[in-house]
């Protein structure tokens, strides 16, 4: 069927939907990643390619359908920077493809180099699937995996870590009901050999699902670069310890937070190269982004050796935004930790070339919904470090089981510094805040009994869980504490609302749910957490 | 039985797609089309004027796309007697069935080809006329 | 997304064997909050009965909580606290009405589940003018029985509502 005489129609439609695309990449850019956004964008492309097609255009159709498949690739793993890539690139090709036909419509259109562009990221994004080496022999061998695969199998592991708690439990039981010594200790036995055997899958499959920081750190020699050009700077992008491993879902949120970090130093940190020179120093300045693993946890720093950070700047706008009072008595470390408070920063801050006006209490909130934390360290004209320290898995991770009245909560034990026994005759009160004295220090106290609106059991004797965060310190009360065990973390449904100082829900080998505690809540609030 | 055919409704957020389906259908039987550009926009002109012989229906478009407008032509009696045909395209198979389990009465996938578009309005006419 | 393909072109009836003969009815789940209420079937995935409910604090008051459902972690909505409706505890005839609508499973803590009726389009009338009100346009209409009313609700809209009243909270909040 020949449509031919619907051609003017068909580039005044096209037009509007690349003005649809240009019009969401400044959205993204302005606001921010919004699904619904990138959602708009693809609704328009596919139109287009529709309508493409239905004129006979099919080098056109082929080339949008790829950017769709590589749009979705980039939206499942929040690959948002690539989205933008995406969408800037194909926006400009789309709109020469149109003039063109507009031009000559019978003369055939050629994408073959605008597609080798968009798909030679693939390289770069091989994170979409994780590479398993397996060795056969001598000779190595790779296969590629979907990641939903490892998701799942993930995911089973973590049920049967859950089946395996429970059996343990069955199995205490079983000893004070059966006489059969012998069976009893057969089937433990049994059991230690079953769990060493999931430990070992479960740390596996979490091997497997690792991939190294360098994919996400590999996103910003480019941004770096046009961010110091724009603003007269200069900068030499290092990487230190890019191979250290960390879960992908883990390396797919780091980029937004590490964004932020890297646009800041540049902004805020490094000096013009004149100002470096009067200062004497190099100038080219250096921005440093390292990775390294300790025990559980991996910290990855962005280090700039800029003009720092002046505390007394800090101090002075955290008592201007009303979130210090005049008279506290803060040390100077402390006092910058409130460079991440809400309302901190503000929109004024953001330059003309960052655009968003992302303060940084957007990084730690990011950071904690990780179940990590970031803190700076900065010494003015030497530079600034920021620190974030996260858990090598997001899925599985030790908590503590802590009971308040008839209900249990799980506190991640990364937060969790020591757990000790007291009496309410330990508390006292400072300007009406109830503290602790803990090891020399006066702690403020969270009771989780109150916080969560719970009715405790009994009076009198009961355990604080110490939690910390950096420098800081909070006691939080519960009524008893039933050790530590390894959950599977599963997010909870947006119906249920912003339930304030929950993170999520595990499910446990009795088939009760217990909530997670989102332990940051704590040290959100002002001033009552410098203890 | 194309007689039957009097008045077409098509969903579609592409103005050309409207104008396509225009030319398709104007070759092979004279009947007036509505346009609508969305599964709202259609919801609106259906309370005002029901005495459509048939819906065509896109499954991707903004405000209400295709499945949600099913939804609503579900648990609307009054609509009952409008047969709809969505227009399915590869990846949205699912919804596809979807759309027939709310009650579409058939589909055609793109790219479009004239005939097989006429056959299958053919059948539903055909369908309707027995009814 | 799906592993199929579809022929270029089909009448549902070829595609889909369970169609056939129910046209112009619309099959429901009738339940029991005092009133009779109703929901589409094809909104409701399984009703099941009242386990443990984890309670979630800090959450909105007609959440009232959360449920293991095979592994799966629902929020169960109390529809009475929902809709305004006296408060009445728990029986052994509560249940749970787990809803699937716009991708989101959600349970609906119930007095009592009646029946699954099928509704002829005729029986079904607009809402009285009285319930209608920006805060109730999750009510579609009422359907008439030989003996009784039952009001048919529409979940979407009222999960939708539902979000705008957190989003306005959230804004007060913060």
């Amino acid at each position: 069927m020949d449509f031919s005489e619907l051609l003017n129609e068909y580039i005044e439609e096209a037009l509007s939907h690349i003005q649809t695309v240009d019009a969401v990449l400044l959205g993204l850019e302005r606001e921010g990643f919004r699904e619904e956004l990138i959602q708009t964008a693809m609704r328009a492309l596919h139109t287009l390619k529709g309508n493409s097609g239905m004129m006979g255009f099919d080098s056109l159709k082929e080339y949008i359908h790829e950017i769709e498949t590589q749009l979705k690739r980039a939206v499942e793993q929040r690959g948002y920077e690539r989205v933008i890539e995406i969408l800037s690139d194909s926006s400009h090709v789309l709109r020469r493809a149109i003039q063109k036909i507009q031009a000559c419509p019978d003369e055939p259109l050629d994408f073959t180099e605008d597609l080798q562009r968009l798909l030679g990221h693939r390289a770069v994004e091989s994170s979409s699937t994780v590479e398993m080496s397996t060795y056969l022999g001598k000779r190595s061998d790779t296969i590629k995996v979907e990641f939903s695969r490892l998701d799942e199998l993930l995911n089973l592991v973590g049920e049967l870590v859950i089946y395996k708690t429970r059996l343990t439990q069955i199995e205490t039981d079983l000893k004070e009901k059966v006489t059969d010594k012998y069976l009893v200790k057969e089937l433990k036995e049994t059991l230690d050999v079953i769990g060493k055997n999931i430990s070992a899958l479960q740390e596996g499959i979490m091997r497997v699902r690792m991939l190294p920081v360098r994919h996400v750190f590999q996103r910003f020699p480019r941004m770096v670069r046009d961010l110091s050009r724009a603003q007269g700077k200069e900068v030499e992008l290092r990487f230190e310890g890019e191979e250290t491993e960390l879960d992908k879902t883990v390396i797919d949120e780091l980029g937004e937070p590490l964004l932020h970090l890297i646009r800041n130093a540049i902004d805020h940190g490094i000096e013009t190269p004149q100002e470096r020179l009067k200062k004497g120093k190099r100038p080219k300045a250096r921005l440093v982004l390292s990775a390294a693993q300790e025990s559980n946890h991996v910290l990855i720093r962005v280090i700039d050796d800029g003009r720092g950070i002046d505390p007394e700047m800090v101090r002075a706008r955290a008592i201007e935004r009303g979130l210090l009072s005049a008279d506290s008595p803060i040390s100077e470390e402390d006092i910058l930790s409130f460079i991440f408070a809400p309302g901190f920063s503000t929109k004024e801050q953001a330059t003309d070339i960052s655009g968003r006006g992302v303060g940084l209490d957007v990084v730690s909130r990011s950071i904690a919904r990780l179940n990590g934390h970031v803190y700076v360290e900065s010494t003015p004209d030497v530079g600034t470090t920021f620190t974030i320290k996260l858990p090598l898995s997001l899925a599985i991770i030790p908590a503590l089981m802590a009971e308040v009245g008839n209900e249990i909560y799980a506190i991640p034990m990364n937060a969790v510094e020591e757990t000790v026994k007291v009496k309410d005759t330990d508390f006292n009160y400072i300007n009406n805040r109830e503290v602790v004295r803990f090891r020399e220090r006066v702690l403020p106290v969270v009771r989780l009994d109150r916080f969560f609106g719970v009715k405790r059991r009994s009076n009198g004797r009961f355990y604080l869980v110490i939690l910390s965060k950096a420098e800081r310190r909070v006691a939080v009360t519960v009524d008893r504490v039933r050790g530590q065990q390894e959950i599977v973390i599963k997010p909870l449904d947006e119906t249920v609302g912003k339930s304030i100082g929950i993170v999520g829900a595990s499910i446990l080998g009795d088939g009760r749910i217990v909530l997670i505690v989102d332990v940051s809540t704590f040290f959100e609030r002002k001033e009552v957490v410098h203890g | 039985m194309s007689d039957l055919l009097k008045k077409v409704l098509i969903v579609d957020d592409s103005k050309l797609v409207h104008q396509m389906y225009r030319i398709l259908l104007m070759r092979y039987k004279d009947c007036k089309i509505v346009d609508a550009m969305n599964g709202l926009e259609a919801l609106e002109i259906l309370s005002r004027e029901d005495d459509f012989d048939l819906i065509i229906l896109d499954i991707n478009m903004p405000v209400m796309n295709g499945v949600q407008f099913m939804e609503k032509y579900r648990e609307n009696p009054k609509l009952q007697h409008i047969p709809v045909v969505v227009i399915s395209t590869e990846g949205r198979e699912e919804d596809t069935l979807k759309m027939l389990r709310l009650g579409a009465k058939g589909y055609i996938t793109k790219p479009l080809r004239p005939e097989v578009l006429h056959g299958l309005i053919e059948k539903l006419m055909t369908k309707k006329a027995e009814a | 997304m799906a592993d199929f393909k579809l022929p270029p072109s089909g009448l549902a009836e070829e595609i889909l064997p369970e169609l056939g003969k129910e046209q112009g009815e619309l099959q429901v789940v009738t339940f029991s909050l005092g009133e009779q209420y109703a929901v589409p079937i094809h909104q409701v995935q399984e009703i099941i009965r009242v386990g443990p409910i984890t309670r979630v604090p800090n959450a909105p008051t007609y959440i009232e909580g959360v449920i293991n459902l095979r592994g799966r972690i629902l929020p169960v909505i109390n529809l009475r606290r929902r809709l305004g409706l006296p408060e009445r505890d728990l029986t052994k005839a509560s249940r749970i009405i787990v809803t699937e609508v716009a991708d989101k499973t959600v349970g609906l803590l119930v007095d009592s589940v009646s029946h699954v009726i099928k509704l002829p389009g005729d029986k079904v009338e607009p809402p009285p003018e009285e319930v209608l009100d920006i805060d109730s346009d999750y009510i579609t209409g009422v359907g008439k029985l030989q003996d009784a009313l039952v009001i048919m609700l529409d979940l979407e809209r009222l999960l939708k509502r539902e979000e705008e009243v957190l989003r306005r909270v959230e804004q007060k909040e913060g």
